[in-house]
C-alpha cells in the first residue's frame, strides 16, 4: 500500500535488517490505543452497540408490548418497585361460644403467614367469649390495612377496636387480636362464625424502576434500549446508504471529470450551502413522515459530505503511479476505479462516516423531536424525549432526562471514536 | 466589482429559479396537488371550481409558469387554517424569528469572541482547556436537548425565567419589539441562549485557531518587540486581523441560525416562522408549508449573496480570482 512509510532512522542503516514492514490495521489499533480517550469511547460504544442489538433480550419488559404494561404505574420515578398486587384473605374464624376450643389456621403458600392459631374461652355465665388469635410469624411483622373484624353475633360487642359508624363490621389493631372479648347483651349459645378481612398493603416486587416510567407505565430503561437500537439503525442504515452513493459519485466525478464532475459538484454545493435541518425540513414538509422517508432525508442530506471527500482523495490518488500501472495493464475503468482506487479512498471516507453516523442520530432524534421524524410505533430516542417534554414542566424530568443521556453518551462517543480515526487516518497529521 | 456583483447577482437568482422547480416538482409532482391546495372538506362542486380556478387541469410546464407567475405577485393561496394569505402569515411571524436570529448571534459574539481570545492566548491553562472542552459540549449535544435543559434547570428548578411563549412587547421608535419590554427580555433570554450554543462554540474554536495563527506572525512580535503592552497588541494588532474570517463566517452562519431556530421556536413555543412551520406540517397546511419554504430559500440565498459581495469588498483577492474563472 503506497502509504506505508518506513521510517527514516532504520532506511539509512544498512547494517540493520530491514523492518518488516507493519500491516495497515495493526498500525491504526496501534495508533488508536494510545489515546485513553477513543478507547474509553470505543468501549463505550461498544456497550451501547450491544445494548442496542440485544435490546430484545436484556431489556426489563418489553415497553411496545401493551400486555406487560401497567397504567397504574405511569409516572413512576426512577428507582420505584413494580409490584404484585397486594395478598389478602378473609379468615373464617368459626367460634363455639359453649366450650373452651382451639383451632389451627393453615394458609396457602404464597401467603406472609404460616399459621395461626386461634383458641377461645367462654366466660362463665357472662354471655362473653375470650378469644385468642396468634399468627406465625407475628400480624405486625407485615404491612397490613387496618383489620376488619365482621359478622359478630347479633347484638355482641367488643372490647376492643372500633365498630364502624353505621357498617356492621370492626376495625382492630393487629395487637389486639391476641386477646378480646365478646360480650353480648343476649345469650352466646349458638356457634358463630366471625370473619376477618386481612390485606396487604403491598405486594411482592417484580422488577425495579431503575429510571422511572413514561406517561403510560413504561419502564424507561427498557424503553430507551428500545429507543437506542431504532436510533443507531436509522442512523447506520441512512448513512451506509448515503456512502455508498457519495462515494459512487465523489469517485465518478473525480475520475471522468469535465461536464460530469461540474454538474455533481456544483449539486454538491448547492446542497451543502443550506444547513442539514434545513434541508431535512424542506424533504419531511414534501414528503410526509415515515421511517423510510426519514431515511430518505438522512440519505439526501448526508450524502454530498461523502461525495465532497471522495473527490477530493480521489483526485490526489488517481494521480498516484499505481492508478497507471493498472491502467497501463489495460484493465477496465471500473477494474481500476473499484479494485484500486477505492480501497486507497477509503481511509478519509470512514472518518467521515462516523461522523457523519453521529451527525444523522443527532438529526433524526431533532427530527422526531420536532414530531416529522419516524412515528409513534417505532419511537426512537428523540421521540421519547419529545414524549417526556409535556410531563418535564411538572417536575418528572425522568421521562426526558434519561434517553437524553442516552443520546448524548451515544454521540459523544461516537465523536471520540472518529476524532481519533480523523488523527491517524489524516495523512497530513502522519508521523 | 459591479461585473461581481451583476455575476453573484445572475448566480442567486438562477438557484431561486432551481429551487422554485424543486419546490413545485415536490408539490404539484410527487404529491397531489388537488389534495394539497384544496382543503380536505371541499364539496365535490367546490373542488371542480378551485382545480379550473388553479389551473391544475393544464400541463406541467404550464402550471410551473403559472406559479411562477402567483409567486412573483406574491399570491402562494390561502392557509387552510387562518384563511389568510399564506405569504402574509409567513412573513407576520418573520420579526420574531430574526429577533430571536439577532439576540443568538449577538450572545455567540460577545460570549465566543472573548473565550476563544482567552483560549488561543492560553491554549495550555486550565481554563483554556476548560473553555475548548465546553466547546465540544457545544457542538455535540443536540440542540433540542441542550433548550430542554435550560428549561429544566431556569424554569422548573431555579423558577427564575418563563419556560415558554414571547411575552409582551414594548415600543420604541415605532418598532415593536421583545427588545423593548422586561417581560419581553425575560422570555427572549432561554431562547436565545438556547440558538446562540452552537454558534458560540463555532466562534469559540475559530477565534482560538485565528489567535494561535496569528499570534506568531512577525508583525505581532515585532508590536510586542517595541514594548507595547499586551492588552493594545491583542486589542489592537491581533484581534483586528482575525476579524476577517469572523466576519464571513458569522455572516454564514446567520441563514443557519434562522434554520436552526426551527428547533428552538418548538422547544421553547415561540411564535416564529419555525414554530409556524412546524404546526403547519401537523395540520397539512401546505399552501403555508410552500410558502415558508419559499421565504427561507429566498432569504437564504440573499444573505449567502450579500456576505459574498462583503467578502469582496474585503477581500479583493476574492473578486480577483472569480473574475479569471
Amino acid at each position: 500500500m503506497s502509504s506505508i512509510e518506513i521510517d527514516p532512522g532504520t532506511a539509512s542503516a544498512p547494517d540493520q535488517k530491514p523492518v518488516k514492514p507493519v500491516p495497515l490495521a495493526v498500525r491504526i489499533a496501534r495508533d488508536f490505543v494510545e489515546s485513553p480517550l477513543a478507547v474509553l469511547g470505543l468501549v463505550i460504544l461498544l456497550c451501547i452497540v450491544s445494548i442496542a442489538i440485544l435490546a430484545t433480550v436484556i431489556a426489563p419488559q418489553n415497553p411496545y408490548d401493551l400486555s406487560e404494561i401497567r397504567l397504574e404505574d405511569s409516572r413512576q420515578p426512577p428507582g420505584s418497585l413494580r409490584m404484585t398486587d397486594p395478598w389478602e384473605t378473609d379468615l373464617i374464624l368459626a367460634i363455639d361460644p359453649t366450650a373452651e376450643g382451639r383451632t389451627e389456621i393453615t394458609f396457602p403458600d404464597e401467603a406472609p403467614f404460616d399459621g395461626a392459631v386461634l383458641s377461645w374461652t367462654p366466660v362463665g355465665d357472662e354471655n362473653a367469649v375470650v378469644v385468642r388469635l396468634v399468627f406465625d410469624p407475628a400480624l405486625d411483622s407485615v404491612p397490613l390495612e387496618p383489620l376488619r373484624l365482621d359478622e359478630l353475633p347479633r347484638g355482641a360487642d367488643l372490647n376492643v377496636g372500633e365498630k364502624h359508624s353505621f357498617r356492621s363490621f370492626w376495625t382492630v389493631e393487629p395487637a389486639d387480636l391476641e386477646e378480646f372479648t365478646i360480650s353480648s347483651d343476649r345469650a352466646l349459645d349458638q356457634p358463630f362464625e366471625l370473619e376477618l378481612a386481612v390485606h396487604g398493603t403491598e405486594g411482592e416486587t417484580i422488577m425495579t424502576y431503575w429510571l422511572g416510567t413514561d406517561g403510560q407505565g413504561r419502564d424507561m430503561l427498557s424503553a430507551i434500549m428500545y429507543g437506542l437500537r431504532t436510533s443507531l439503525a436509522v442512523g447506520v442504515v441512512s448513512c451506509f446508504f448515503a456512502m455508498v452513493i457519495g462515494l459512487s459519485l465523489g469517485m465518478i466525478a473525480a475520475f471522468f471529470g469535465g461536464r460530469i464532475e461540474t454538474v455533481i459538484m456544483r449539486i454538491v454545493d448547492l446542497q451543502l450551502s443550506f444547513p442539514t435541518i434545513l434541508v431535512a425540513l424542506m424533504l419531511l414538509a414534501i414528503l410526509g413522515s415515515g421511517v423510510e422517508k426519514v431515511m430518505l432525508a438522512l440519505v439526501i442530506v448526508q450524502w454530498a459530505y461523502f461525495a465532497r471527500t471522495a473527490r477530493s482523495v480521489a483526485l490526489v490518488e488517481r494521480s498516484k503511479e499505481y492508478v497507471e500501472a493498472a491502467q497501463c495493464l489495460a484493465l477496465s475503468r471500473t477494474r481500476v476505479i473499484f479494485r484500486h482506487l477505492l480501497p486507497n479512498c477509503l481511509p478519509p471516507i470512514i472518518v467521515v462516516a462516523t461522523v457523519q453516523v453521529a451527525n444523522a442520530i443527532a438529526l433524526e432524534a431533532t427530527l422526531s423531536f420536532l414530531g416529522i421524524g419516524l412515528p409513534v410505533t417505532e419511537p426512537s430516542l428523540g421521540l421519547l424525549i419529545s414524549n417526556g417534554f409535556e410531563y418535564m414542566l411538572s417536575g418528572r424530568y425522568w421521562i426526558s432526562v434519561y434517553p437524553g443521556i442516552a443520546l448524548l453518551i451515544t454521540i459523544i462517543a461516537i465523536n471520540l471514536v472518529g476524532d481519533r480515526l480523523r488523527d491517524i487516518l489524516n495523512p497530513r497529521l502522519n508521523r | 466589482m459591479t461585473v461581481f456583483i451583476i455575476r453573484r447577482l445572475m448566480q442567486s437568482i438562477l438557484v431561486i429559479l432551481v429551487m422554485t422547480v424543486l419546490v413545485f416538482a415536490g408539490v404539484y409532482a410527487i404529491g397531489n396537488p388537488v389534495e394539497i391546495l384544496i382543503s380536505q372538506d371541499a364539496t365535490e362542486a367546490e373542488r371542480a371550481a378551485a382545480i379550473a380556478r388553479l389551473g391544475l387541469d393544464r400541463s406541467l410546464p404550464e402550471q410551473y409558469l403559472a406559479f411562477l407567475g402567483n409567486l412573483v405577485r406574491g399570491d402562494l393561496g390561502t392557509s387552510f387554517v387562518f384563511g389568510e394569505p399564506a405569504l402574509q402569515l409567513v412573513l407576520q411571524r418573520f420579526p420574531a424569528t430574526m429577533e430571536l436570529a439577532i439576540c443568538a448571534m449577538i450572545l455567540a459574539i460577545f460570549i465566543g469572541v472573548p473565550l476563544g481570545l482567552y483560549a488561543g492566548l492560553k491554549p495550555e491553562s486550565i481554563a483554556g482547556r476548560t473553555i475548548m472542552t465546553g466547546s465540544i459540549f457545544g457542538f455535540s449535544l443536540p440542540n433540542f436537548w441542550q433548550g430542554l435543559m435550560l428549561i429544566m434547570l431556569f424554569a422548573v428548578i431555579l423558577q427564575w425565567l418563563p419556560a415558554g411563549g414571547r411575552g409582551e412587547r414594548g415600543e420604541f421608535l415605532g418598532i415593536e419589539s421583545s427588545f423593548f419590554s422586561w417581560d419581553g427580555i425575560s422570555h427572549l433570554i432561554l431562547p436565545a441562549i438556547n440558538l446562540a450554543l452552537f454558534k458560540t462554540s463555532l466562534v469559540i474554536r475559530l477565534t482560538r485557531a485565528s489567535v494561535r495563527e496569528t499570534i506568531n506572525l512577525d508583525y505581532v512580535k515585532f508590536a510586542r518587540a517595541k514594548g507595547l503592552r499586551p492588552r493594545r497588541v491583542i486589542g489592537l494588532h491581533v484581534l483586528k486581523n482575525i476579524m476577517i474570517p469572523l466576519v464571513t463566517i458569522i455572516g454564514l452562519e446567520f441563514g443557519s441560525v434562522i434554520a436552526f431556530a426551527v428547533v428552538t421556536e418548538t422547544v421553547f413555543a415561540w411564535p416564529g416562522m419555525g414554530k409556524l412551520i412546524i404546526d403547519s406540517i401537523f395540520q397539512l397546511d401546505r399552501p403555508v408549508i410552500v410558502a415558508y419554504l419559499i421565504v427561507i430559500v429566498c432569504l437564504f440565498i440573499t444573505i449567502n449573496l450579500i456576505v459574498d459581495i462583503l467578502y469582496a469588498i474585503l477581500d479583493p483577492r476574492v473578486r480577483l480570482s472569480d473574475q479569471k474563472a
